[in-house]
């Protein structure tokens, strides 16, 4: 495996990985700050939902997003399926329940009574909401960057909605899995190593964003 | 009232990363317990058998546990004979014929014959006549026999953008989709298949630049790939006839001499590789090339209800290797 095909695959872990990330934490604190802010009939349920679409696997979303993307599918005369555009609608999908979870659990944390105050002193609701949102940032950091971390580590998707085209959908996860299949484990070796050399990365992230809390 | 939900680190994680710590090791034994790799064939039986013995105390005894003196044979291979369902077929009277279990591995011709290289695999069906004679000369195969043929095709999208289905022969064809930028899928993946694509490529002066997308991947996941993306492949009559549900796909330029494929079974050889199974390879060579299993061959009709591959042990100067 040359440098340039194996720089191309990491720069597509990371490009489909990252606008996932992105696009899943657009929908996900807001859909977070909106749960934790009231009480209402059939919350718990959603939660349970939640909480079970975490666990849902890799190649379950793969498949079903292939049945919607694929020619023949609902959503075909896009062309979509075997694109980074595919592969990342189903990382969104992946950890968009991750995303959400985590950030309920950092808003609930919150103690209610800085929402309350800032009410108390005039804020609109869109202001008290900022207030808490500010409040549980490090921990909202720490939800968006595990989705990443999640997207970018599954190889499920990737391989089923990317098609592990080379230079074009060919990133770490299944240029691995390729290596491993043609034999050629010092290159899987060397892929595994780069992917946890990124997690660590965000993993120090992580911790900084921690620290930085105290 | 307490939240149902309140964060997922309350729920005590710990039991399931003990639980999971525990299985995980189990399960890799298990796995390579089965695994046929580099490992004696005593050493798996004795395995199976004890494995077997425990599941009979157990009092669990199901039918699909194999029996204890199981002789098996690890082929590696071309994905078309495969994905046709030819090798279930072909399997399941072997064992009849000889209580020997064909297992295997399709992966594509360049890595089967780098798989029987390393020790694991103790056959190979492969067809691509270069990558064959440097395994024979290299040692590792033995006793190669040509056991069946069929055609390369070029399958693309049915609106023809290229105009591939006028053309001459296969060259011209390639150039013409080259010359167009229509976009083209190659297997990418050193298979028989995508050396005999290169082989055409280097005829057509060099593959495409733009639009020539390497998948890396079997026949059939790459024909699927082609009809996804609307581009052309190479790819052989077997697996396009094969697959049902290639709705997207057309066959566009197909029955032309040069490109004929030929499909061949070797024998690795037990004097370079030490862990091989030969006496049970050499029965799968007999057994492809007796008059039984070349009209098994010849009367497989894959899903679409047509002959896929055309018996050839019967034409033994065809595409000899010395």
């Amino acid at each position: 495996m040359i440098v340039r095909e194996l720089v191309l695959a990491i720069g597509v872990s990371l490009k489909t990985s990252g606008l996932a990330a992105l696009i899943a934490s657009l929908l996900a604190v807001p859909a977070a700050l909106f749960l934790a802010g009231r009480d209402f009939r059939g919350k718990r349920a959603l939660l349970l939902i939640n909480q079970t679409w975490m666990a849902a696997p890799t190649v379950v979303i793969g498949l079903l997003f292939y049945f919607l993307l694929s020619r023949i599918g609902p959503l075909g005369r896009f062309g979509l399926l075997y694109t980074q555009a595919a592969m990342t609608i189903g990382q969104v999908f992946l950890i968009l329940p991750l995303i959400t979870g985590f950030s309920y659990t950092a808003l609930r944390q919150v103690d209610r009574r800085a929402r309350l105050t800032a009410l108390a002193l005039g804020a609109s609701r869109r202001q008290a909401s900022w207030v808490v949102l500010r409040e549980a940032k490090f921990a909202l950091l720490v939800a968006v960057l595990a989705g990443f971390a999640r997207a970018v580590s599954e190889v499920g998707i990737a391989m089923m909605l990317g098609g592990n085209i080379r230079n074009a959908t060919r990133n770490i996860t299944t240029a691995i899995a390729l290596e491993t299949a043609k034999g050629e484990f010092t290159n899987g070796v060397i892929l595994g190593g780069i992917l946890l050399v990124i997690t660590l990365g965000i993993n120090i992230l992580v911790q900084v964003g921690l620290r930085s809390r105290d | 009232m307490r939240p149902f939900f309140r964060s997922p680190l309350t729920i005590p994680s710990w039991p399931a990363a003990v639980l999971f710590m525990a299985v995980c090791p189990a399960l890799v034994t298990s796995a390579s317990e089965k695994e046929p790799g580099r490992n004696s064939g005593g050493e798996v039986t004795a395995v199976d058998a004890a494995t077997e013995a425990r599941l009979v105390t157990a009092g669990s005894l199901e039918t699909g546990i194999p029996a204890a003196a199981e002789r098996f044979l690890v082929l590696a291979t071309t994905t078309s004979v495969d994905a046709t369902g030819l090798l279930d077929v072909l399997a399941d009277e072997f064992e009849k014929e000889t209580s020997i279990t064909l297992k295997w591995i399709a992966v594509g011709t360049g890595t089967a014959l780098k798989q029987a290289r390393d020790g694991n695999a103790d056959v190979v069906i492969v067809h691509a006549r270069r990558l064959e004679e440097e395994f024979l000369k290299d040692g590792f195969g033995v006793n190669r026999r040509v056991i069946a043929r069929n055609y390369f095709m070029i399958a693309g999208p049915p609106a023809d953008p290229a105009g591939v289905a006028g053309a001459r022969d296969a060259r011209e064809a390639l150039k013409r989709i080259k010359a167009s930028a229509a976009v083209f899928v190659s297997r990418g993946d050193k298979s028989g298949t995508h050396t005999r694509e290169l082989d055409l490529w280097a005829l057509a002066g060099g593959p495409p630049e733009k639009n020539y997308l390497e998948t890396g991947q079997g026949m059939a996941q790459t024909l699927q790939i082609a009809t996804e993306r609307q581009g052309y492949t190479l790819t052989d009559t077997a697996t396009f006839y094969g697959l049902p549900g290639l709705k997207g796909l057309g066959p566009l330029f197909e029955n032309a001499p040069e490109l004929e494929n030929i499909y061949a079974v070797i024998a690795v050889n037990p004097a370079r590789v030490i862990s091989v199974r030969y006496e049970e390879a050499m029965a799968f060579i007999t057994f492809l090339t007796s008059p039984r299993g070349q009209k098994m061959i010849g009367d497989f009709k894959g899903k679409a209800g047509r002959p896929l591959f055309e018996p050839m042990a019967g034409h033994p100067g065809v595409d000899l290797i010395k």
